[in-house]
């Protein structure tokens, strides 16, 4: 009983010094608290592979009154504002420049040859992909109508979960996880190590608090604050971006602490290989790069390579994206993603485990 | 500014970047490993994907219906469901990633020309639910023709130019230079000039005769050389590794590149120097350079698509102008004197920068 409570007295000094650390200079309070909020309300905004707008070039060769109205019917979509070209080699340059994203083009004997072109800019082949698909939707619609000529197989679709395919459900909790990856692993990365440049990490050797009480001193700071970064962030994703909540809370609270389990044993385990402040940094980032890119955030993994596929196994954000996704958009409970919540403890724990090797 | 002082600036960062080789090995390694692993990994392009069907009644129409979806590129036929129960929850847990149902009297509704399908798409992943449409869309159309409908009294017919296949990694690989480029210049730099300041050493370098101008541009020129062995190593992988076209001629990749270079690197400078202690700057970097790169750059979210707060923000942000050169560079083949606007943009930063570092540089108390 003794020994616990001489535990927890000296833990919370370590807490206390921690917090000042990373609270003390208002501007790292600015730092560590501001900008995941900026970056959320920022990138939840800029975070769509929809196309909604887009300049396109228009080349009427045949300047019928069908293909004055084909193009009239196109732009009244209202998703393109449409640019019209002489001929061919100025459209072709304005593409070049980057002003239009497609052209739509008649060439002079259209009466008779029946054949409109589409041409996309594949330079951004996404892009061009929805934009070629979307136009030929909308000109075939209008032929239709004007044919008055039903299809002989018609394809009726509907997207579960999400009916108006809104990116931006599916973005939001995605950049949750990685804005909270990126404030909290960089703090962690540099706790020890800054320790060890500055000389007090001796200075800390020869109290009497142990190794895992050091280690448990340095996670959990860093750990309420990414909760922090979590809890506000789940408030602007629902009450600023109307993205629904339909789990549970407390599955948001477990998942996001296993997650912060895993980043931060990533981050401490950085620490306890670098033997400078800026060999951590370097190698923060050269995983969070990768963590982010193979999560699945905006690359579906199912895409990837196998071989790449298999490296995706040992990211924890990929798991924690499947949990905030399914909470958010699905309503996953507590005892959904049993897995998931299995392969985070796992890497938090492992992590942590090899640094606490690594740190004597 | 002496020649001779700037060296001796240069060759001590030299010597510090040698000492500690971890760190020399981690920026001219990671660029061409994170290349390497991005290229493979980033594909928007869907192969295969994993379709279930609910055959409401197994006839010969039904079938043939089936096996066309699954004999195309786009979708796989994985499962093969009893009921609608079974679709919903394959579908909720995310094992097929769309759902084709063929009603029981598809057959009779053919043959007198009316037939209707409905295609169930897992919305979550909005990009691949409308990519998945538009490639069943298309497929049923196909279907359509092929079964003796007339054909359509027009046709469309669509090209794709610079990338004939609609190979996404074509265009994500010179933004993905971009994007790591632009996070290595800021963070090697970001760190060097908080850690003399934090250690205290620039008390040493005030006795001295060193300038402000000339400690800078001795500090950067290692990193420059480092970026641009970089950026050199990451062309030649894009190119010869993953064959992505190289356009125009190399000249201009190579200038607008140091230009870029340049620009991230006096960031990272800026706010090492506005930081003053190396926590700080590291997350001052951090969140200054990958997700604006990423996110706000054009690189893979177009950016006509943001609302005009956001398109106006984006003007800010150095990746920008670099993710449109170089992918207009190695796609386009055009160089960089048609898009001098952008080229403009990047001087017009580089020389508000500099001035900035400049200014921000009297705190370090070297001379003026």
């Amino acid at each position: 009983m003794g020994r616990i409570l001489h535990s927890l007295v000296r833990l919370r000094a370590l807490f206390a010094k921690e917090f000042l650390l990373l609270l003390r200079d208002p501007r790292m309070r600015f730092f560590v608290i501001v900008p995941p909020l900026i970056q959320l309300v920022v990138f939840g905004y800029a975070a769509t592979f929809d196309v909604r707008y887009a300049e396109i070039g228009a080349v009427d060769q045949a300047m019928t009154a069908e293909t004055r109205a084909l193009l009239s019917a196109v732009a009244a979509g209202g998703h393109y504002r449409i640019q019209y070209f002489a001929d061919m080699a100025q459209a072709g340059a304005a593409v070049d420049h980057g002003d239009i994203r497609a052209v739509v083009r008649f060439a002079p004997d259209f009466e008779r040859d029946r054949t409109i072109q589409l041409i996309g800019d594949g330079s951004d082949s996404n892009s061009a992909q929805m934009i070629l698909g979307q136009l030929k939707q909308s000109l075939r619609d209008s032929l239709d109508q004007g044919n008055g000529a039903a299809s002989l197989l018609e394809l009726e679709d509907r997207a579960w979960f999400n009916p108006n395919l809104d990116d931006r459900d599916y973005f939001v909790p995605g950049i949750m996880a990685n804005v909270v990856l990126i404030a909290t692993m960089i703090l962690m990365a540099m706790s020890v190590v800054r320790e060890r440049e500055h000389g007090t990490l001796e200075q800390l050797l020869v109290t009497p608090l142990a190794r895992v009480e050091f280690l448990l001193g340095k996670i959990i700071p860093v750990a309420c604050i990414g909760l922090f970064d979590v809890l506000v962030i789940s408030l602007i994703a629902v009450l600023w971006f109307d993205v629904p909540f339909r789990g549970e809370a407390l599955a948001l609270l477990v998942g996001s602490g296993l997650y912060l389990m895993s980043a931060l044993g990533l981050g401490l385990l950085i620490s306890s290989y670098a033997s400078t402040q800026q060999q951590a940094v370097l190698l923060a980032f050269f995983l969070i790069m990768p963590l982010v890119i193979l999560s699945g955030f905006a690359f579906p993994i199912r895409n990837m390579p196998e071989g790449v596929q298999v490296l995706t196994w040992v990211d924890p954000l990929r798991y924690y994206l499947v949990v905030v996704r399914d909470i958010f958009l699905k309503g996953a409970g507590l005892g959904d993603h049993g897995f998931e919540y299995a392969m985070m403890a796992l890497l938090g724990v492992s992590a942590m485990g090899l640094s606490l090797l690594r740190i004597r | 500014m002496k020649l001779q002082r700037v060296r001796a600036m240069a060759r001590k960062e030299w010597w510090h970047l040698l000492r500690d080789p971890r760190s020399l090995a981690l920026m001219l390694l990671m660029p061409t490993m994170l290349l390497f692993l991005f290229g493979y990994a980033i594909r928007l392009d869907i192969h295969e994907a994993p379709l279930g069907v609910l055959q409401e009644s197994r006839d010969a129409e039904s079938n043939a219906l089936t096996a066309a979806f699954d004999a195309s590129r786009a979708f796989h036929v994985v499962r093969y469901f009893e009921n609608r129960r079974q679709l919903q929850e394959t579908l909720t847990r995310g094992e097929v990633w769309a759902a084709l149902v063929v009603p029981a009297d598809y057959a009779r509704d053919l043959e007198q020309g009316m037939a209707r399908v409905q295609l169930l798409v897992d919305g979550v992943d909005a990009n691949t639910a409308r990519l998945l449409r538009n490639y069943a869309l298309a497929l049923a159309n196909d279907y359509a023709l092929s079964l003796g409908q007339e054909s359509p009294p027009v046709r469309i017919e669509d090209r794709t130019w610079y990338n004939e296949a609609k190979e996404s990694r074509l265009a994500i690989i010179p933004g993905v230079i971009a994007i790591v480029m632009a996070v290595i210049g800021a963070l090697m730099t970001s760190l060097t000039i908080a850690r003399e300041m934090e250690l205290g050493n620039l008390v040493m370098l005030r006795t001295t005769p060193l300038t402000r101008s000339e400690f800078l541009v001795g500090k950067l020129t290692p990193y420059f050389v480092i970026g641009m062995t970089d950026l050199l190593v990451a062309v030649l992988a894009a190119v010869f590794v993953f064959d992505v076209p190289l356009r125009a001629p190399v000249g201009g990749l190579v200038l607008v590149s140091a230009l870029f270079l340049l620009v991230v690197m006096l960031q990272g400078a800026f706010l090492s120097i506005a930081a003053g202690n190396q926590l700080l700057a590291s997350q001052m970097s951090l969140v200054s350079t990958f997700l604006p790169a990423f996110l706000l750059s054009g690189f893979i979210f177009a950016i006509e698509n943001m609302p005009l707060v956001l398109r106006v923000l984006t003007h800010v942000v150095p990746a920008r102008y670099y993710v449109k050169l170089s992918k207009a560079i190695f796609l386009k083949g055009v160089t960089p004197l048609l898009l001098w606007e952008q080229v403009a943009a990047l001087l017009v930063i580089l020389v508000v920068l500099t001035g900035m570092t400049l200014r921000r540089g009297r705190r370090l108390g070297l001379l003026p």
